[in-house]
């Protein structure tokens, strides 16, 4: 961490610092080297979807038309609010405030049930249409990287339970670990709004 | 609920909204030709990266992490709209 008159430029509160002090003392974080890792696998699937796009971009356009943007738009809205949530929930933990910190990461919850349903919504639409998986090379990688993401998701919900336990019971509170499911809650909330844009958005 | 509104969360979670409506938008009103658009397609990764870095640094807290994580986290959102254009472009 740099010097207290950095600290106080940048407005951080006490917390922070001794969070930033803890990640300048711990270099290799396990959470953080996960997170790294994952960002950079997922990227390997990004600019693999986009040589093949760049190969059959006919095909790719034709059936990204069976995409609905406002099933994406709405996914999207909820995983962004989510992250605001639990940036939230954070904050009111390091305040010492539990009570709005569990209700914060069970509102956190809550929106990433809403993108789960609604995920799940989605894609039986679209296979009620006849989009399935072997449609095409873009159906292929759609179901595969949104598939691998919901799983993200799943782990994200599971991650934030045991937040929420923590939260509760005076015993096992630990700033450490509500940082670090935050982070990889955030991270998935990241990896869709590149999903969002990749699969949705792109022309 | 007044942890929504301290720091810059909020304000950070409004300007994402903002930005996330404008690239829906960028990419609505083209979205009946079945043509390839590369205008499109830079402007919705780059806005999708622009994103990323502010969750990144905000939400994830790495704006004052450690430089290794910060210089990581950079390469990947400098280097993945890169890699994902030159794709493209091959």
């Amino acid at each position: 961490m740099a010097s207290p008159d950095i600290a106080a430029s940048l407005g951080l509160t006490a917390q922070e610092i001794d969070k930033a002090e803890r990640h300048e003392a711990n270099l290799v974080d396990g959470i953080w080297i996960f997170i790294v890792g994952d960002l950079f696998i997922f990227a390997s699937y990004f600019v693999t979807y986009a040589l093949w796009r760049n190969w059959e971009h006919g095909i790719f356009l034709a059936a990204q038309q069976h995409l609905s943007l406002g099933f994406g738009l709405f996914n999207t809205m909820a995983l962004l609010v989510s992250s605001w949530t639990l940036a939230a929930a954070l904050k009111a933990m390091r305040a010492g405030d539990f009570d709005a910190a569990g209700w914060l990461t069970l509102a956190t919850m809550g929106f990433g049930l809403v993108f789960v349903v609604s995920k799940i919504t989605e894609w039986s639409v679209e296979v009620s249409h006849g989009f399935v998986f072997t449609s095409n090379m873009f159906s292929q990688f759609y179901f595969w990287t949104t598939g691998v993401h919901i799983l993200h998701v799943f782990f994200g919900l599971l991650a934030l339970f045991r937040l929420y336990l923590e939260v509760k019971d005076p015993a096992c509170r630990n700033l450490a670990t509500a940082e670090s499911a935050a982070a990889f809650w955030h991270m998935v909330d990241l990896l869709w709004l590149v999903i969002f844009a990749l699969m949705y958005l792109m022309r | 609920m007044q942890y929504l509104f301290k720091g810059r969360i909020a304000l950070v979670w409004l300007g994402l909204t903002i930005v996330t409506l404008i690239s829906w938008q960028i990419s609505y009103v083209g979205r009946a030709g079945l043509s390839p658009d590369l205008t499109v397609s830079m402007a919705v990764i780059v806005i999708a990266v622009i994103k990323a870095r502010f969750v990144l640094r905000e939400f994830m807290e790495v704006g004052h992490a450690s430089r290794w994580l910060r210089v990581l986290s950079d390469v990947w959102v400098v280097g993945l709209p890169a890699a994902i254009l030159g794709a493209l472009w091959i």
